[in-house]
């Protein structure tokens, strides 16, 4: 019998879990596995409310994300109206879905990941967070609170309010524009565009300091999948799905309300997450990723000309490993901020028409956009009395699952060569979690101590070595 | 400039809304402070880094929470300020459970005053109005110790903005 490390929880990621890496007898790493140890029944206890309260209710999944679920919710009930909503709401959807992009991404890669860049995996993790960065480099700091801070603004002027704004509903928006905070919006765009220019800039000149890290930090061929544009760009909206593998050859390229025609999902006994996969490769070896790295690879261009300037640099990575995932919200970031000025700049976008009225016209409806961690899929059916009688969700994180566990093995492999543990090993293995932004359960709690308690046991359940931060 | 007041918790974990409850009420109570006094407030689930921009344009700051370490119903007032440097940089970077800076977007007032002073080189003065608590389970209301101290508390903090705002004017005219 082989021995276990265990990190529990896994931190700065939205959510708790941990990971158990799986030694063999030889004290070889066998298999690490990533656990999501919390359970959310958001699907089953929908059933049996009404289908236009959907919105709302699945936007309380998630209080990093929730406008996500609140786009996806309501396009699902849009298509249970049979309704095209107005253009105006359309444009207003896109934009509040977009400022929800960048203030994640900018979490993200400021609050979250940050440190280890900045710092170094291997520096103290007492000071390894966000005021250590603020120490190390004010204006990084500053610069990751300023787009953190605007995106969330936008998404308040927009929806009443920075976390489950209630402002998307079936059949488009709730209230219009007004010229003012249009004007206060389009005001503060050009700083934040400047500083995700400067990030850019900044984050390219440390890539190559992490060379190690790129080549195992879940670095393997495999599938991506997104939402992509009619002329193959950037689409975070709308669009239809496309797969492909790492050399850019496409295998699908459907109507995203099909996507259960090329997905399937497997159940894992170690997680409450389950494992999306594409049927046509079957479990396991159906891996895709999805989230900004597979944006981007799918996309031959942005739309807006800083951030195609942007992406021909990640071109010219190898989107094969996770550590892109970086520069790719960066990225992202930037073509948010650029795509909502273009938007805000549209003639029609103070327009009043921005709902379309319908009861219930089908008894099924998808509603598939892109978060952001990656596609996101509800899928609800209703009675004849508008009453939901079955929802399913395929989050965003859920689909790199396979991905993530293939890619902590690989890190693990590689660093774990003994029976002895150092922090710098164990944060590198979570750092491979944090390229992929897992958002678990942003709106549930811990209480009491968050502390890090690594074990390495052996056969007789003895511990061996044993590291605790 | 305004003064801040942050009331924070979850108000669906019991006595942890306590400064939800604080901060609405205190938002009651501020339309009836005199004009020279500008109160600006804040009920939040979370201290998150950004508000550190909300902190910095501001007068001073006052927060709101409930305490899990306070003995039941004592109203515990500290001068954030007050605590040496030495002390804000050990809990800021040590304590998690009151999200320390390991979590990186869960902050504590220590965490964000830190945070203010090492990006924008200042901070406003801050009190932490603390009360002790001991129901934490999931509940929409608070336990009814912790209700009744809800508008003394409010009480307290407007009075404390009051006369921290009329020591701050009379210092200024001084120096004039």
């Amino acid at each position: 019998m082989g021995k276990i490390i265990t990190i529990d929880p896994v931190t700065r990621i939205e959510g708790h879990s941990k990971i158990t890496i799986h030694l063999d007898d030889n004290g070889e790493v066998e298999e690490a596995l990533f656990h999501v140890t919390q359970l959310r029944g958001f699907e089953k206890f929908a059933e049996g409310r009404p289908f236009h309260e959907m919105p709302s209710l699945m936007a309380r999944i998630c209080g990093i994300c929730p406008v996500s679920h609140l786009v996806a919710s309501s396009k699902a009930c849009d298509m249970l109206m049979s309704v095209r909503i107005p253009p105006t709401a359309e444009k207003l959807r896109r934009i509040i879905n977009l400022a929800q992009i960048a203030q994640s991404h900018a979490l993200s890669f400021f609050y979250l990941s940050s440190p280890d860049l900045l710092l170094g995996m291997d520096s103290d993790p007492a000071k390894r967070s966000i005021v250590g960065v603020a120490r190390e480099n004010p204006q990084l700091a500053r610069s990751g609170i300023q787009l953190r801070a605007l995106g969330q603004e936008i998404i308040e002027l927009l929806g009443g309010k920075k976390i489950h704004p209630g402002w998307v509903v079936p059949g488009g928006v709730s209230h219009a524009l007004s010229a003012e905070h249009r004007d206060h919006i389009l005001s503060k765009l050009p700083d934040a565009i400047s500083i995700a220019q400067s990030t850019i800039t900044w984050f390219s000149q440390q890539i190559e300091k992490f060379s190690e890290e790129i080549s195992v930090f879940a670095n393997f061929p495999g599938l991506f999948m997104s939402l992509i544009g009619s002329k193959g760009e950037l689409e975070t909206y709308d669009g239809r799905l496309r797969l492909a593998d790492d050399q850019g050859q496409i295998l699908e390229d459907i109507k995203a309300e099909d996507y259960k025609s090329i997905v399937a999902e497997e159940i894992n006994p170690h997680s409450y997450l389950k494992s999306p996969y594409y049927k046509a490769q079957g479990y396991p070896a159906g891996m895709y990723r999805v989230g900004p790295l597979a944006r981007l690879h799918l996309a031959n261009s942005c739309g807006t000309p800083k951030a195609d300037q942007a992406l021909s640099l990640f071109k010219s990575l190898d989107h094969r490993s996770a550590f892109h995932y970086h520069l790719a919200r960066l990225i992202e970031i930037l073509y948010a901020f650029e795509m909502i000025e273009l938007l805000l700049r549209g003639d029609d976008i103070l327009d009043t028409h921005i709902r379309a009225y319908a009861a219930a016209n089908a008894h099924e409806g998808f509603g598939i956009s892109e978060a952001p961690r990656g596609t996101l899929m509800h899928h609800y059916k209703i009675d004849d009395n508008g009453l939901i009688i079955y929802a399913d969700l395929v989050i965003a994180t859920g689909h790199n699952s396979l991905a993530m566990n293939k890619g902590i093995t690989q890190a693990a492999k590689h660093y774990i060569k003994n029976d002895k543990l150092s922090d710098g090993i164990l944060n590198r293995i979570e750092a491979v979690i944090r390229t992929f932004d897992p958002c678990l359960s942003c709106s549930t709690h811990a209480v009491g101590q968050m502390a890090l308690d690594i074990q390495l046991i052996d056969a007789s359940g003895a511990v061996i070595d044993r590291v605790a931060r | 400039m305004a003064w801040l007041v942050v009331g924070f918790g979850c108000d669906l974990a019991g006595d942890d809304g306590f400064g939800i409850s604080v901060a609405k009420m205190v938002a009651e109570l501020a339309k009836d402070t005199p004009k020279q006094v500008s109160i600006e407030v804040m009920a939040k689930r979370i201290l998150a880094p950004e508000f550190v921009e909300n902190i910095r344009s501001a007068e001073g700051v006052i927060f709101a929470d409930a305490s899990a370490t306070l003995p039941l119903g004592i109203v515990q007032c500290t001068d954030l300020q007050a605590l040496r440097q030495a002390e804000l940089e050990q809990e800021c970077c040590t304590t998690t459970s009151t999200g320390g800076a390991q979590m990186s977007h869960q902050c504590n007032p220590l965490t964000l005053l830190h945070l203010c002073n090492t990006l924008y080189l200042s901070s406003p003065p801050a009190w932490l109005y603390a009360v002790g608590a001991s129901n934490f389970g999931l509940s929409e209301n608070l336990s009814s110790m912790v209700a009744a101290l809800v508008p003394k508390v409010a009480a307290q903090i407007i009075d404390k903005v009051e006369r921290e705002s009329a020591r701050s004017s009379s210092s200024s005219s001084l120096k004039h």
